[in-house]
Order: structure tokens, then sequence, then C-alpha cells
């Protein structure tokens, strides 16, 4: 482990959700990246390796949504763990990859903070 | 009462109150009584010798020769079939038939007895009853598929009206992090926006579920077990922020897990403290608490101020309804009627006390049950 | 799905030959109860109901598929594939004797001989050709069946057929033999009064019988005779029998013409 802080990248298509996000967790302790789709996601998981889990929004527009995006970083990242959100589509287990986590909008800061803690390992 | 001689069986039959007719083996009617005589306009010889098809319409000779006739061979008697004759007139008679053979004791058919009954009425009303069960099977098919569609409108018009809110909640926050506003009215706007965005939100909920509600989708849970103080503790900020001079005092005891929707928990929980603060005294506090005793989880509200009218009780739950309200506060009076169906969908309920004292808002719901999905009543 | 439980066959008898017995419209195998067991000995009978019919499986039934006889063919054909059958006698009852032909055609090595029971190219006259029904008179027909449901309801058709958690019903209900879905019988009604296999009849290139009736209302003499007259190399023997199900009012006289063909 490189960092101390776990490292998130957040994938959202809204830019002020995007960064709204990115704040709430950068003063939960946790480093943050951010992409505004997929295509971008890609890009920042193929120059880095440190990145513990992406938080994506499933509807986006680009060339893959989230569902699209989580299936692919699985398979090319399978350490990476993904959590998934949408106000509209609601996913089931079988959609995401094993062990992703569906955190449906609307959702309380304080429930993504507790989410990812979770997720990375902090208590 | 002496035996009836041959005579009065002879009027029993002529004259009976239904049709009567045998036909011999070989397929020839042999005997006909006056009622079908009178009924049909054909005189009693006009009958005999004949087959009974001549006197039906084709669609009865039809089924005669494929029904009729082969269930008479194989089965012996067929009743309550329906027959239309056609009469001298060339009228159409509906009758509904009974037909038994009598066989002798090797087998072979000595004659075929047939009994008919106007039934005119009778088929029409049977007739009218086919066709209105069609008719329902196919708006049935239609609503259902236009049921679909409005799901699918709402799903979408729900999420499209609630991203871009989502996105000015965020925009505010971000400002009032930020730390560079310092100035006391900038800050107002913002904690304004916010709380605007908040009442929007909440009326889009509730326009959203009054529509699925009314039309027939009920209220979706999606449970889990999750923290729920946190989500009590968000609402009364949110309620706090939008009505900074107001006092909601908070007292949750939450040892159990509840096994719930906690987005919509969060919405009961600000419909009823929302509800509070509206009609309760603006300078006594609004007082919140939640616990679980083992059993069942219970979120209340607490005001002061005046007593709930008792020609309300019985109204408050209902859609619309908004009481006595002052002209500034607005809202379309969904609030408590969604909240009791959110109470409902968890199996639980809300109960309401109202005195000088104080008024007493109280959801209860039990902590074992399995997930469901629970439609409108 | 298995063909054999679609169509509720039944084989009965252990010749070497096959005879596949096809009942018509309005009823199901039944009504070849006189019939068949004379040929229990001589020859492997082979009953079956079309689909929507007796104990067939109303699941199986497609409106589409169904509304032409060629379903009802694809069906006969299917059945015999399923029994290995080649070079089988085919006994066909009214509208099964044009699915027989048209099964035949379909697959030539089916059947060794046809006999046709009362059976018409076309019901509806058209010019000089006299089916013996008018469109009008078919649209009435369809609209009759719709009043006699026979006491179907939905409820009791599983019990139709050998629904063992209610064996208080019995194994022969009333009605049952010509009883079934309203809405199928209707479809079947129109299906059968509608067809034309005129321009098939030539296509036959099997050996057969027609049995004609006399005073068939469904399927007169002069249909019979136009049958006869369009397939190649085929008989024609007018009963005695009067009516139009010649195989239950005088199932001696059937039996024997069939016998002296076959």
């Amino acid at each position: 482990m490189s960092s101390m802080k776990p490292v998130i990248l957040i994938v959202e298509d809204e830019f002020l959700l995007r960064m709204d996000s990115v704040e709430i967790l950068e003063d939960a302790e946790f480093e943050v990246i951010s992409a505004a789709n997929a295509d971008e996601a890609i890009a920042i998981l193929s120059a880095r390796s440190d990145v513990h889990l992406v938080f994506t929004d499933i509807q986006m527009p680009g060339s893959m949504d989230g569902l699209k995006l989580a299936s692919f970083v699985r398979d090319r990242w399978p350490p990476i763990k993904i959590v998934a959100t949408s106000g509209h589509v609601r996913a089931a287990a079988k959609d995401l990859p094993e062990g992703s986590v569906f955190l449906p909008k609307p959702y309380r800061g304080v429930e993504l903070i507790a989410t990812l803690r979770d997720m990375t390992g902090i208590a | 009462m002496s035996e009836p001689g041959s005579d009065e069986y002879r009027e029993l039959f002529e004259h009976a109150p239904c049709g009567y007719l045998t036909i011999g083996p070989d397929g020839r009617i042999t005997k006909v009584n006056a009622t079908l005589a009178k009924w049909t306009g054909f005189a009693p010889d006009q009958f005999i010798g004949q087959r009974l098809h001549q006197f039906l319409n084709m669609a009865g000779r039809i089924y005669y020769e494929t029904h009729i006739a082969p269930l008479l061979w194989m089965q012996g008697s067929f009743n309550e079939f329906a027959l239309d004759f056609e009469t001298a007139a060339g009228e159409r008679l509906p009758t509904i038939a009974n037909a038994a053979e009598r066989r002798d004791t090797d087998g072979g058919v000595q004659f075929t007895a047939l009994v008919f009954i106007k039934a005119a009425d009778r088929r029409l009303y049977e007739r009218q009853l086919v066709d209105s069960r069609s008719e329902l099977r196919v708006s049935l098919a239609n609503e259902r598929q236009t049921a679909e569609l409005r799901e699918q409108f709402i799903a979408v018009l729900g999420h499209d009206l609630r991203n871009p809110l989502a996105a000015i909640s965020a925009g505010a926050r971000i400002l009032q992090r930020s730390g560079n506003l310092q100035n006391e009215k900038e800050l107002r706007v913002l904690d304004m926006i916010n709380s605007t965005v908040t009442r929007m939100s909440d009326l889009i909920d509730n326009i959203l579920d009054f529509a699925r509600g009314r039309l027939g989708g009920g209220i979706t849970l999606h449970r889990a077990i999750r923290p729920l103080e946190p989500v009590l503790e968000q609402v009364v900020d949110e309620l706090r922020t939008a009505s900074p001079q107001r006092v909601i005092q908070t007292r949750f005891e939450i040892a159990d897990p509840v096994n719930c929707d906690h987005t919509r928990i969060g919405q009961l929980a600000s419909n009823l403290i929302g509800n509070a603060l509206t009609h309760g005294a603006r300078d006594m506090p609004v007082r919140v608490g939640a616990k679980t005793n083992g059993n069942e989880f219970e979120f209340w509200v607490a005001n002061a101020g005046e007593p709930i009218p008792d020609s309300a009780m019985e109204k408050l739950f209902e859609p619309f309804f908004r009481g006595d309200v002052r002209a500034s506060r607005q809202g379309l009076g969904l609030g408590l009627h969604i909240a009791s169906q959110i109470a409902q969908a968890h199996g639980g309920r809300i109960d309401v006390t109202s005195s000088p004292e104080e008024t007493r808002f109280a959801f209860s719901m039990p902590l074992a049950q399995a997930d469901e999905r629970i439609g409108k009543p | 799905m298995n063909a054999l439980k679609r169509n509720n066959v039944r084989v009965i008898g252990d010749g070497k030959r096959a005879m596949v017995l096809a009942h018509g419209f309005g009823c199901d195998q039944n009504m070849w109860r006189f019939v068949a067991p004379e040929f229990e000995n001589e020859f492997q009978v082979v009953l079956f109901d079309h689909v929507g019919a007796g104990g067939s499986d109303l699941s199986a039934y497609d409106k589409t598929k169904y509304s032409t006889l060629h379903g009802y063919a694809d069906d006969l054909v299917e059945i015999g594939a399923a029994l290995g059958l080649k070079d089988a006698v085919f006994v066909g009852h009214s509208v099964s004797a044009m699915i027989g032909v048209l099964a035949s055609i379909k697959a030539p090595d089916l059947f060794g001989r046809l006999v046709l029971v009362g059976p018409s190219a076309r019901y509806i006259d058209d010019g000089d050709y006299k089916g013996g029904f008018s469109e009008k008179q078919i649209a009435e027909l369809l609209e009759f069946l719709e009043d006699n449901h026979m006491g179907w309801s939905a409820a009791m058709a599983p019990s139709i057929m050998g629904n063992p958690d209610r064996p208080e019903l019995g194994e022969e209900l009333t009605n049952s033999f010509c009883r079934t879905d309203p809405e199928i019988a209707k479809a079947f009604a129109r299906v059968t009064f509608t067809s034309d296999n005129r321009s098939d009849l030539s296509k036959v290139t099997v050996p057969t019988l027609i049995l004609q009736c006399s005073q068939d209302i469904i399927a007169s003499e002069e249909v019979g005779k136009f049958v006869r007259d369009r397939i190649p190399g085929s008989e024609i023997v007018f009963l005695e029998a009067t009516g139009h199900c010649p195989n239950l009012s005088a199932p001696t006289e059937v039996v024997t013409a069939i016998r002296a063909y076959v």
C-alpha cells in the first residue's frame, strides 16, 4: 500500500455532484480522484495502480454505463472494490461484480462515508 | 286422487310448458307436442317423418351433426345445449334443450327424446355476459400495458426531476464548505437554497409516491439493516436549517437493528416533523424520539399548540387534507397520507393523540419482517 | 413438447401395420369407440386428439400455428415420426380428411392408404362449386358456438386431463367428448369451415378411398364426388348411413368398408 489514505475514484457525469462527493470524501480522510465518464475513469486506472475503490454512477453518457464499467474494472483490475449508485435504476446483486455494493440515490453523505469505510476496511 | 288416465297424460304432453319431440332410430321425427308446434308455427303433421335439422337454422344444423348427434351416440344424453329453430315465419326461436336416448335391452336406440325451453332472454343474458367478459379481457390487457408505461414514465420523471435538484444542493454545499463566504447574508442565502431544494424534493417525492399509489403501484420497499440514527439525524438537521428559529429536540435510542427502507423512514420522519413545525406552537420545541423495545421500532414526534379538532382527526391521513393551514406554508396535503402509506408498507401504523398539552404522532412497526413488496390495500 | 403427450396419443392393438384414426370437428378420439376395437387384432391402432380437443394439451394451442389446417397437419406428421410410422393407413373424419391429405403431401412415406370419411375440400360455396354453405351461415355458426359453452369452465380443465387431485370427477365427464375451451372451439370452427384445399387434392400420391354418407348436410354427395374426381386414382363408396358421423351411427358399415379397402 503506497498511501495511508484509501484512494477512491469517483465516476459521475453531473459536475456539481461530482465536486460535492469529492469534498465529502476528502473531509472523511479519503484520497479522492474523479472522472466524468467511463473513458476518463479507465484512463486514470490505467495510469496509476493505487486505486482501492471505484464509486460510480450507473447512468452516464459515453461508451459505457456504470454497470459495464464495473464489469470492465473487475475484469482488468480484480482487487479494486466497486460501489455503484443510481437514482433511476436499481441494480441487483447479479448485475454487479461479486462483492460490490449498490447504494441507491438519494443517499446521505454519512451513508456514503460509512459504506466506503466499510469496504476499504476502516472502522 | 285417482291415477291419471291416458287422456290426462296426453294433455300433459301436448300442452306442457316446454316443447317436446321424439326421433325414431332412423333419425325421423315421430312425435311432437302442440306447444312446440305452436312456437314454431308449423302444424304437428309437418314435423312427423321429417328430420330435426330441417327446422333448425344452419348453425343449428351443423351443431347438431357435429356435437349433439355424436354426444347422444357416445353418451346417450346431452343437457343444456342451445339450439335455434327457424319458425314458419322465418324468425329465430332460441331455445335451451335436453336430449336423451332410450335404448332397448341390446343397446339399440328406440327413440331419442328432446325437450325445448324458450330461452330468448336467458340466451341474450348469457351472450351479454360472454361479450362483456371479452371486453373486460381486452381492457385489462390494455390497462396492464398502460400501467407499465406509466411506471416507466414515473420512474424517468422522478429521476430527471431529482437529479438537477441534487446538483443544486451539491453546489450549495460546496459553497458553504469553501469558507470563502463569510458574509451572514450570503450564508443565509445558501441555507435557504438548501431548504428550498429540500422542500421541492419532498414535494416531488410525495407527488410521485401519490401518483404511483393511486395508479395502483403501491409503495415499494427496499429493506436493509443499516444504522438508522444517521438518517434521522440528517432529516432533523435539514429541517433545523430550513427553520432556524425553531427548536427541535431529539432523543434517539435505537438499540436493535431495524430492517426497514431507510429512505422511506427518513421520508416518514421528515413528513411528521414538518407537519409538527407547520401546525405546532412556534415558540415551543418540537420533540422527536426513536427507540426500539424488543419487538418494535417506535418513532414519535410531539408538538405543543392548538389541539387537532375532532372533525379533522378522521381525515388526517387522507390525501390532500390540509386542515387549517396558514397561507404562507404551502404543501399539497400529501405528507401525512404518504407517511401512513409508508407505515403500512412496513407493517406498522401511526397513532395520533391530541390535547391542549400535546399533539403526538407515533409510528410503530414490528422488528421482525421479511422483505416484501406491499401494495396499496 | 412431446407430440405424443401433446396430442393425447393412445395406441391399442398389436398388428404389424399401423392405422391412424383422426377425429373431426366437434369431438375427440372417443368418436372412434365403436370402430377402433374392430381393428385391434390386425392393426396397431393409433388414436389421438387434435390440439384443442379432448385430452390434448391446451397450453400447446397457438393461435397462429392453428390458424390453418397446416398446423394440424404438422402435428400429425410429428406424431407419425414419433411413433416411427411408415406406410400406415390413415382414416380421417370430416375436416381430418383434409388434414390427412395435407400430412400425406408433406410426408409421402407416412401413409400407404388414405380413407376419407365425409370429406370436403371447401365448405363455402364458390361460384359453380357448391360447398354447401354461405359465408353468412358460417358467421352465424361461429356466433352460435359461443352460446354453447357446454358448461366448460377453466376450473375443470385439469380434471379432463387426468388431474390426480380430483379423483371424484371420475374418468368420463359429462360432455367431455365434445367439450373444449370455447375460444379454441370457435377458432377450430373458423379454420375448418373457411378452409379451401381444392388445389391440394391433385397432389396426393397415395391410394385413397372416400366414404360418403347420404343426406350429410355438412359434406354432401356432390362435395364427396368432387374430392374423388380430383384425387388421382381415388375411389368412392356410398354408405347407406345418413348424417355426418357414420363412425358412430353406423359403425359396422364403416368398418366393413375400411376393411375391404385395406
